[in-house]
């Protein structure tokens, strides 16, 4: 007897219903079995874990303060997805984001009271990325340049043009001529609520990720998109023009994962300095993944994301694990999405061994 | 049927795991004690093999002298972003004193000593101080004055150097390197006055593999003599000694993570001065200030030689550190020029640790500039 793969002929009912809870599952399972191997009890550490996650108010508000530029980039990601479109240049827009914020901040409205400073500043961040998305998306409408290649490879540029600015022209003239800009003013610094880092960023994102969800499902305009993201061959003879919305859609995704890139520095940094550009953009694609694409759900897995990264720094100071631990929780929780999926379309089929035979047989001339 | 047996796969695996937990090692919470708890924040991972690796070696030396009265505790990659939320968690914890250990743990650091006054915060490498947050740091230009001292014994007058980040800190290194080498060729008989003798390329981050190893074949392909690291990671000199080249470590022993052509490695020793901050906080002695300590507090060491460095180079190596190890650091004592021949530091005077700190020029015989 021979087992094989299928595809399955039929989807499953409701594969949303059980398909996150199965990768959860699975994260969790083979999360247990690598902290055994480590020699602590699972039970202790995902305890500790909890703890730092949720154990109090300030902890919690830590996981929202890691997850909110999640939430923008995996918006970023998740919109451009819709569309079949693949925004892997996040982090450059978010850096993007980042300068034109705190330049803004720093060099043009530097003693407009806060009013108006921050939603200058706030302007500056979406602008600054969705000039960087633009590229990406201009290449692809107009020369059919692969914007994968193309998003991915104007990270790098933008991050080394960031580092210019914070060693040369923009450097903190008091800083000892260490890297980084001053910091920009308290006007220009977006608000902060209940004592803790959480910052006007969180309502950004969730705003955000309601105006793009019903934009997606209620206008004639997000018809459009999830049309061509379902068959674009379609969409043409339905004479949807798709040049115009590919520009739209990748401007779009930018200018959110500029606005991540402004909340940081806006919120967390107060300056454009080394540890800005930390992989937030393509966390963004693993958050926008998990959330299958759904903008409400993106928030929500930021969330979770946030709640593995700060609860996992605690297995590194209470139980003192390596550092990797966290980035191997997460990446077993993709997998485990990954595994979910296939569960999902494919299938196991048991067969006798003389009708596996004859059944390739049937290819022979 | 096929969902069930889907189903049962997963059961199995799960069974297994269960398994695992039941039998996986019990937790090891320690019962209170009045042990003084001490805990660090590191850039990168404590197998760097550079910066990260010598505060972790800081640490071990810490625990082996103190062990049975503190408690240690360490965060790896802390990065900016994060710096402030491990810092905070840390003093919630009740954790005595608190160490970050690079630049841009500086601020955060500060903010967290704000709320916290009754905790002692340390930073390596900034300027910022509190009532409560000191600063330290160690002479590494000692060391590496010491290897360019050395390089120009040997009569090495064409180096490369692939530089980290052009702000004072390696700036400095390369200056005290310079200032080493042309001594030390002078000495040896070269005449290498008005020379470029040591050429720079600039990484722009403190440790970037990648381009480290590129940069170091660039300068072994340009026929440079010798290779000098700076760089956190070994790569620079290991891709020299591939090239046959003989390379300077710096930070860790690089001869002991594969670059075996190292001749010499400046080695950064933060063991001693955490023991000393954490004896002061449990002695209640224990005073804010700015720390800046070279060989005369052994907190920068040098490597073996390697086997082909010269006896009577080694002598006259380890007497130039007799001196540094006393106190008597005239290592940037003037006339000291710049590249354009600008007089720089007078002769008579010294240039103060301001100016060191501060430092943004490069010496003559350094050819290269400073990135704007």
């Amino acid at each position: 007897m021979i087992w094989r793969i299928e595809k399955r002929t039929a989807a499953l009912a409701r594969p949303h219903a059980w398909l996150f809870p199965v990768s959860l599952a699975f994260a969790v399972a083979a999360g247990a079995c690598i902290f055994s191997a480590l020699g602590v009890s699972p039970l202790a550490a995902y305890g500790t874990m909890a703890r730092g996650a949720f154990g109090s108010f300030y902890h919690f508000s830590e996981v929202v303060v890691r997850a909110i530029p999640l939430m923008l980039t995996g918006l970023a990601v998740a919109v451009a997805a819709t569309m079949l479109l693949w925004n892997i240049g996040c982090e450059g827009q978010l850096v993007w984001g980042g300068i034109f914020a705190a330049g803004t901040g720093l060099y043009l409205i530097p003693h407009l009271p806060p009013f108006l400073a921050i939603p200058a500043v706030i302007a500056a961040g979406a602008a600054g990325g969705l000039l960087w998305g633009l590229i990406p998306g201009l290449l692809r409408a107009y020369l059919a340049v692969n914007e994968i290649l193309s998003s991915l490879l104007l990270n790098y540029i933008a991050i080394i043009f960031m580092e210019h600015l914070y060693f040369g022209p923009w450097r903190n003239p008091e800083g000892f001529g260490f890297p980084g800009t001053a910091q920009i003013g308290e006007a220009a610094r977006i608000p902060h609520w209940f004592g803790t880092r959480i910052h006007l960023g969180l309502v950004l994102a969730l705003v955000m990720a309601a105006l793009v969800f019903a934009a997606l499902r209620y206008t004639r305009w997000g018809y459009q998109v999830r049309a061509i993201g379902l068959n674009p061959q379609a969409a043409r003879y339905a004479g949807f023009r798709i040049r115009g919305q590919i520009v739209f859609i990748m401007g779009l995704s930018g200018a959110l994962a500029g606005l991540a890139g402004m909340a940081e520095v806006s919120g967390i940094h107060f300056r454009l300095q080394q540890g800005l550009a930390v992989g937030y953009g393509y966390d963004g694609i693993i958050v926008a993944w998990l959330a299958r694409l759904n903008p409400l759900a993106v928030p929500l897995v930021a969330l979770l994301l946030g709640a593995l990264i700060v609860g996992g720094e605690q297995l590194q100071s209470v139980l003192h694990l390596p550092a990797s631990i966290s980035m191997v929780l997460e990446a077993v929780l993709l997998f485990g999405l990954l595994l979910s999926e296939s569960l999902a379309r494919y299938r196991l089929v048991r067969r006798a061994a003389g009708e596996e035979t004859s059944a390739a047989g049937k290819g022979l001339p | 049927m096929n969902r069930k047996r889907t189903f049962a796969v997963s059961l199995v695996l799960m069974i297994a795991c269960a398994g695992l937990i039941l039998t996986g090692g019990a937790s090891n919470a320690d019962a209170a004690s009045p042990k003084l708890k001490v805990a660090f924040a590191l850039l990168w991972t404590i197998d760097d093999q550079g910066w990260t690796t010598a505060h972790y070696h800081g640490i071990e030396y810490l625990k082996e002298k103190l062990g049975d009265k503190i408690e240690v505790s360490y965060t790896e990659k802390v990065l900016a972003a994060d710096a402030e939320r491990v810092f905070r968690n840390y003093a919630q914890q009740g954790y005595d004193i608190i160490f970050g250990t690079t630049f841009e743990h500086m601020d955060p650091l500060l903010n967290v000593a704000k709320d916290y006054p009754d905790i002692v915060f340390e930073h390596c490498s900034g300027f910022k101080t509190a009532p409560n947050m000191g600063n330290y740091f160690a002479r590494m230009y000692q060391g590496e004055y010491l290897a360019g001292y050395m390089a120009g014994l040997m009569g090495f007058h064409n180096v490369g150097t692939v530089a980290t980040n052009p702000i004072p800190e390696p700036i400095r290194g390369i200056n005290a390197f310079t200032i080493g080498l042309l001594k030390g060729l002078k000495e040896a008989g070269h005449d290498a006055k008005g020379d470029k003798v040591n050429t720079i390329v600039w990484l722009k981050a403190w440790r970037d593999p990648i381009n480290e190893t590129t940069l170091a074949e660039t300068l072994v392909a340009r026929k440079h003599d010798l290779i000098r690291q700076m760089a956190d990671t070994p790569d620079s000199s290991v891709a020299a000694c591939a090239a046959g080249v003989p390379a300077i470590g710096y930070g860790e022993d690089a001869a002991r993570y594969g670059a075996d052509c190292a001749l010499v490695s400046s080695i950064w020793n933060w063991g001693p001065i955490y023991v000393d901050k954490v004896q002061q906080v449990m002695e209640g002695t224990w005073k804010t200030g700015e720390y800046w300590g070279g060989f005369d507090r052994n907190n920068i060491v040098l490597s073996d030689f390697h086997a082909s460095v010269p006896e009577a180079v080694r002598e006259k190596v380890l007497a130039e550190k007799k001196k540094l190890e006393a106190g008597e650091d005239d290592i940037f004592a003037g006339p000291l020029y710049d590249q354009q021949g600008k007089l720089m530091v007078p002769e008579g005077q010294k240039a103060s640790d301001k100016d060191l700190l501060t430092m943004r020029w490069l010496v003559k015989g350094v050819s290269g500039s400073i990135p704007q």
